[in-house]
C-alpha cells in the first residue's frame, strides 16, 4: 500500500511548500483540491464490509462444472454430498476460489496489456507526455480518481496506479493457494475486488492510448471503417493483428505510411486489436471477432500474421505454418516456443521469414517487428497464389468420408446438428453446412472430435464461401470516453429515470445461436430509445448484420451517448468508459465526490442508475473480471447461456422483502424500496429472456414515479410481446399509483388489488448509514 | 449400467446419474410426492404441439405444476387445466436450492424435479447446481441426452426414439394416475 502525506500548507525558514503529496519514492504534484475520502487505494479488505453488505442481497449463486478439486497433490479431491477436500475446503468455497482466479486471470491480462502499452508511450512520448481525452472531457480518468485517488495528468503518473494494481493481483492470487482464504464469501469479495482493479486497468490502458495515440477522444462521429470478412483486398499484400495490444500494428501503419506505401497494403485485425487499430488509423480494417480466427488464418489470405496479447489461439502458428502464412509474436505473455530475434539485424530476420527457414519468430519490439511485418509481406504476398493450394477438392472429398456418427455435435460447445449438416452434404446439399455459418462458432472442436479426421470447419468455409465474401459492414470506430458535455445532458433523465436505461453490450462471441440474436436486442432498446452502448467483440457482432436497406445499427443510428442512438466505445479495454459513464454521472450531474469514495459512489450508482450489461456471448475471463468489477459498483451484468459456466452468479430473491431495505436518505428510516435490481449478475437462456430481463434490471429505488412509469410500460409491452403475459411482479415495482402507465392504469390496478398490493414510499436511498443527512 | 454425458467432456465427476428407463419411469412418478415439471427453452420441444400436449398430461397426471423458460411460455399459456409458470430457469433453481421455499402454492417446496427441453449446456449446469445444493431434491432429465449431472436421467437416444418413448411413457403415466 502506497502511504501518503499531504501537506496543505507549510512555510519555515527554508522552505514554502503548497499542496504538496509525497508518496513512497514518489513526488505527485497535487493540483486537486478535492478532499481524500475514506479508501484512497483500497487494500483488499477495505470494501469488504460493502462487498458482504451486496452479497446479503445477492447470495452467489454456483452451479460447478467440475465436482472435482485437484489443485494440491492431496487431490484429487471429491467434493459431492457435502464431502470436504484434504483441506478442508467445501464445494461452496472452493466455487468461490476459482472464481476468483478466474477474475485474476482477466485483471491480471487487463493489467500487463496496460502496463505495456504505458511502458511503449512512456518510450515513445516520455513520462511527462499529458493524459488529454480532448477540450470536452475534463474528467478524464473517472475509476483512477474513484480507485486510486489520484488525478492523472501524464502517462507517467499511471505507473504509479498500475505498481498498486499489480500489487493487488498478486495478494489476491496468494488467498488462492490451499490453506489461505476459506469462506466462499470473502472468496467473492476478493473478487469483487480483482473486478475493481481490472477495471481501472482498463482505464490505465486505454486512457493512454487515446491521449498518446491519435484516436478519437470521445467523438460520437467517429468515422464508420470496413469490417467483415469480405472486405479485405486480397490483390495486396495482407498483414493481419491478433490480440489486444494495438502497439505493434500501429507500427506497421507508422512504417508503411513513413515509407509512403499505407494503401498499398491491407492492415487488417481480429479481436479488440482491430478496433484499436481503426481507432488509430482508418484504413485499416476488422475481420471480425475472435471467432473469425481459424476460418480466417486458413483461408490463407494473410501473408504476415502479427500476434500480440489474448484471445489468440494456441494452435494459430501451426494453422498458419499449414498456409505459409509468417508469424511474428511481439509480447512476452505468447512466446509460443519460438526463436527470440528481437536482437537479430533486421534483414536477416527478414530473409529467414521469407525463405520459410524460420516461419515463425519472437521480436519484442514493436516497432522492429512492424517493420518486419511490412517488407516480409511485400516480398511473399506476390507468391501467395502459389503457396497456398485450394483445399477445395481436398474438403469435399474429405466430408464423403462421413459416417453422421455423431461425435462432432456431441463436441460441439453449443451442440449444432453439425454431423447433420457434414452428412447432407453427400448428396451435394450444402445448404445446411451455409446455414450453420450463422450460428457456427468456427472453434473446430467438432473436428477435433471426427474420428475421420474431417476438416470440418474448412467445410464450412467451403459451403459459405459466397456469404464470407459478401460479408462487408459499417462500423463506427471506436469513440473512447462518454463527453462531460453529454452526461451534463442526460444525467438528470438517467437519473430519474425517464430515459429508461443504459443498456451495454459487452463482452466476447460465444453467442447460443449466432450475432443475430445480439443485434436484434441492440435494434430493441435503440427503438426504444434506451441508451445502446457497444464494446469488445460485441461491438463487432452488432456490425455484422444488414437491415433492409442495406445499413447495420451503426449506419442506422447516431453514436452520440444519448436516447435512441448506438455508440462503439472500441475494444475491451475501452469498457472502462462504459463503466466510468455511471462513475461521471454521480459526479458531474450528482456532484457526488469521487476521490477515493468508492462505497459511496457504489451506492448511488445501484440506487439510481439504471445501466445493465448484456454479456451475450461472455466467455474469456477478462469478461468475468470485467463484469465482477461492474457488479462492485452496483452495475447489473446479465449473461447468455453459456455463461453458466462462469459457475456463478450473484442473485437476489424478490420474495425476502427484508432483503430489499434500504435507508431513507432524508429521515434515516429503513424502508422497503422494492427488488430492483432483482439481481447483480444472471444467466439468461434466451434472447428474449435476456431482453425482458434487462428491462427489468434497469429499475432502480430512486426512480421518479415518471421514470418509473417509462421503464415499465417497456417492462410490460416487452414481457407481453416476448412471454405473451402481463408480468406477475408487477406488485414488487409499482410504489404508488402514479408509477403506472396511464393506458394501462385501470387494467393494472385491479391485477395489483388482486394481488394485495399496497402503495409505498419513495425514499431517498441508500445502503449507507453514514449517508444518512437527517435522523427523525 | 453407465452412459457418457451427451457432450463428450461434460463428464462432473465420481456421482453421476442413474440412468432412467422410460418404461420404468412411470412407476417412480407414483412415488413422488410433490413433483415439478421444468420446460427449458430448446423450442424442437416445445414448439411441437404433440410434445407439449404430452407435457401437458404428464403434469396434469401427477399433478404437478409446470414451470416453462419465458421465450417458449406462449407455447403453454393456453393449457387452463394446470399450473403453468413463466420463469428463468437459474431464478428457478436459486428459489428450489432453498429447503424452506414455500413453493407456488405456498406449501412448501418440491421433492422432485423433472426436466425437459432446456439447452443442454445450460441445463446440465442447473442440475450441477441442485447436485451440491439441494440435497432435498431429486432431479429426473426426460430429455433425449444423458445428463450426468440429474440423479436420474435418459440415456442417449435418437429423437425418433425419444419422441415414442416419451409418448408411452405419458400414456403410462396418465393411465396409471386414472386408475
Ligand atoms: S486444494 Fe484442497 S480440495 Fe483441492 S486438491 Fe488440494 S486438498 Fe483437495
Ligand atoms: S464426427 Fe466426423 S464422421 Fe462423425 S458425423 Fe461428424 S463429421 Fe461425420
Ligand atoms: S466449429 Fe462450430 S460446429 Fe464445430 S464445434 Fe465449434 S461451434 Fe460447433
Amino acid at each position: 500500500m502506497t502511504t501518503k502525506l499531504s501537506i496543505n500548507e507549510l512555510e519555515s525558514s527554508f522552505a514554502k511548500i503548497k499542496g504538496l503529496e509525497l508518496l513512497i519514492g514518489k513526488i505527485v504534484e497535487e493540483e486537486w483540491d478535492e478532499i481524500v475520502g475514506p479508501t484512497p487505494y483500497p487494500s483488499i479488505t477495505d470494501l469488504r464490509t460493502w462487498d458482504h453488505r451486496l452479497l446479503q442481497r445477492y447470495e452467489p449463486f454456483y452451479s460447478p462444472l467440475c465436482d472435482m478439486c485437484c489443485l494440491c497433490t492431496f487431490g484429487k479431491c471429491d467434493l459431492t454430498k457435502g464431502k470436504k477436500g484434504s483441506c478442508g475446503i467445501d464445494i461452496r468455497s472452493q466455487q468461490g476460489k476459482i472464481v476468483l482466479i478466474a477474475c485474476l486471470m482477466g485483471a491480471a491480462c487487463h493489467a500487463t496489456h496496460a502496463r505495456h502499452i504505458v511502458n511503449y508511450l512512456i518510450e515513445k512520448k516520455g513520462r511527462d507526455y499529458p493524459i488529454h481525452l480532448g477540450e470536452e472531457i475534463e474528467l478524464e480518468a473517472p475509476l483512477i480518481r474513484l480507485v486510486a485517488g489520484i488525478k492523472p495528468k501524464k502517462l507517467g503518473d499511471l505507473e504509479e496506479v498500475l505498481d498498486y494494481i499489480e500489487r493487488q493481483i498478486t495478494h489476491l492470487l496468494s488467498a488462492t493457494a490451499t490453506g489461505q482464504e476459506e469462506s466462499y464469501i470473502d472468496f467473492e469479495s476478493k473478487a469483487l475486488h480483482a473486478g475493481m482493479v481490472d477495471n481501472v486497468a482498463l482505464e490505465v490502458a486505454d486512457i493512454a492510448q487515446i491521449s498518446a495515440l491519435r484516436f478519437p477522444k470521445g467523438d460520437p462521429d467517429a468515422p464508420l471503417v470496413d469490417l467483415g470478412m469480405g472486405v479485405i483486398d486480397k490483390t495486396k499484400p495482407v498483414i493481419l493483428c491478433v490480440g489486444h495490444n494495438v502497439a505493434p500494428g500501429s507500427e506497421v501503419i507508422n512504417y508503411l505510411e513513413k515509407s509512403g506505401i499505407y494503401g498499398s497494403v491491407e492492415v487488417a485485425g481480429i479481436c479488440c486489436t482491430a478496433h484499436d487499430l481503426t481507432r488509430y488509423s482508418t484504413g485499416a480494417k476488422i475481420v471480425g471477432p475472435l471467432s473469425r480466427q481459424l476460418i480466417f488464418v486458413r483461408s490463407g489470405v494473410a501473408d504476415v500474421i502479427i500476434l500480440d496479447q489474448e484471445c489468440i489461439r494456441t494452435d494459430i502458428i501451426d494453422e498458419a505454418k499449414k498456409v505459409g502464412t509468417r508469424v511474428i509474436t511481439t509480447i512476452d505473455q505468447v512466446c509460443a516456443g519460438l526463436p527470440d530475434m528481437t536482437k537479430s539485424p533486421i534483414e536477416s530476420i527478414i530473409k529467414e521469414l521469407v525463405s520459410g527457414s524460420v516461419p515463425a519468430v519472437l521480436i519484442h519490439d514493436p516497432a522492429k517487428a512492424g517493420e518486419v511485418a511490412v517488407k516480409v509481406a511485400l516480398e511473399i504476398a506476390p507468391n501467395r497464389r502459389a503457396r497456398i493450394v485450394s483445399d477445395e477438392q481436398e474438403v469435399l472429398d474429405a466430408i464423403l468420408r462421413c459416417k453422421d456418427c455423431g461425435r462432432c455435435r456431441r463436441n460441439c460447445p453449443i451442440d449444432l446438428p453439425i454431423n447433420e449438416a457434414v452428412y447432407a452434404s453427400h448428396e451435394k446439399n450444402f445448404d445446411l453446412l451455409a446455414e450453420i455459418y450463422n450460428q457456427c462458432l468456427l472453434c473446430g472442436r467438432c473436428e477435433s472430435e471426427c474420428p475421420e479426421h474431417i476438416p470440418i470447419v474448412s467445410a464450412i468455409r467451403v459451403a459459405a464461401m459466397e456469404k464470407i465474401r459478401n460479408e462487408k459492414y459499417k462500423i463506427r470506430s471506436g469513440r473512447g470516453p462518454i463527453k462531460d458535455t453529454e452526461i451534463r445532458k442526460v444525467g438528470r433523465p438517467i437519473v430519474m429515470g425517464e430515459i429508461p436505461g443504459v443498456i451495454a453490450f459487452v463482452g466476447c462471441a460465444n453467442y447460443p445461436n449466432g450475432n443475430k440474436e445480439l443485434v436484434e436486442m441492440a435494434d430493441e432498446f435503440a427503438k426504444r430509445r434506451y441508451i445502446v452502448v457497444a464494446s469488445g467483440c460485441a461491438a463487432m457482432d452488432i456490425a455484422r448484420y444488414k437491415d433492409e436497406d442495406g445499413q447495420t445499427l451503426y449506419e442506422k443510428y447516431a453514436g452520440d451517448f444519448d436516447a435512441g442512438c448506438i455508440l462503439n466505445t472500441g475494444s475491451c479495454v475501452s469498457n472502462a468508459h462504459i463503466i466510468g459513464a455511471a462513475v461521471k454521472i454521480a459526479n458531474i450531474f450528482a456532484n457526488r465526490k469521487l476521490r477515493g469514495n468508492f462505497e459511496e459512489i457504489a451506492d448511488y450508482i445501484l440506487n439510481r442508475i439504471g445501466a445493465v450489461a448484456i454479456a451475450w456471448g461472455a466467455q474469456h475471463q477478462k469478461a468475468a473480471s470485467i463484469a465482477t468489477g461492474a457488479n462492485r459498483l452496483g452495475i447489473p451484468v446479465i449473461l447468455g447461456p453459456q455463461g453458466v459456466k462462469y459457475r456463478r452468479a450473484y442473485l437476489g430473491r424478490a420474495d425476502k422483502k427484508e432483503n430489499w431495505i434500504v435507508y431513507n436518505a432524508r429521515t434515516g428510516e429503513k424502508v422497503y424500496a422494492g427488488p430492483a435490481p432483482e439481481h447483480l449478475l444472471y444467466v439468461t437462456e434466451s434472447k428474449e429472456e435476456a431482453i425482458v430481463t434487462a428491462a427489468r434490471l434497469v429499475m432502480r429505488p430512486n426512480d421518479t414515479n415518471k421514470g418509473r412509469m417509462i421503464k415499465l410500460s417497456h417492462y410490460i409491452d416487452l414481457h407481453q410481446k416476448l412471454y405473451g403475459i402481463l408480468p406477475e411482479d408487477l406488485h414488487l415495482f409499482v410504489r404508488t399509483e402514479a408509477d403506472l402507465p396511464l393506458t394501462m392504469k385501470d387494467q393494472l390496478l385491479k391485477m395489483l388489488k388482486k394481488r394485495g398490493w399496497e402503495p409505498m414510499e419513495l425514499p431517498d436511498p441508500t445502503l449507507l448509514e453514514r449517508q444518512i443527512i437527517r435522523r427523525e | 449400467m453407465s452412459a457418457t454425458p451427451w457432450q463428450i467432456g461434460d463428464v462432473p465427476g465420481p456421482k453421476q446419474a442413474h440412468i432412467l428407463r422410460p418404461e420404468v419411469f412411470p412407476k417412480i412418478v407414483k412415488t413422488l410426492k410433490r413433483p415439478l415439471i421444468v420446460v427449458g427453452s430448446r423450442k424442437e420441444v416445445s414448439e411441437d404441439k404433440d410434445i407439449a400436449n404430452n407435457i401437458v398430461i404428464m403434469a396434469k397426471s401427477m399433478n404437478s405444476p409446470l414451470v416453462v423458460s419465458p421465450s417458449v411460455f406462449k407455447n403453454f399459456m393456453k393449457f387452463k387445466d394446470v399450473k403453468v409458470v413463466c420463469m428463468g430457469i437459474e431464478d428457478l433453481v436459486n428459489h428450489l436450492k432453498e429447503k424452506e421455499w414455500k413453493g407456488f402454492d405456498d406449501k412448501g417446496n418440491y421433492d422432485s424435479i423433472l426436466f425437459v427441453g432446456g439447452v443442454y449446456y445450460f441445463q446440465s449446469q442447473m442440475l450441477s447446481t441442485l447436485k451440491h445444493f439441494a440435497p432435498h431434491l431429486k432431479t429426473f432429465s426426460m430429455d433425449r441426452f444423458y445428463h450426468p449431472n440429474a440423479e436420474f436421467s435418459f440415456e442417449n437416444m435418437s429423437e425418433v426414439r425419444w419422441v415414442q418413448e416419451f409418448r408411452g411413457m405419458v400414456e403410462t403415466i396418465k393411465s396409471s394416475s386414472v386408475s
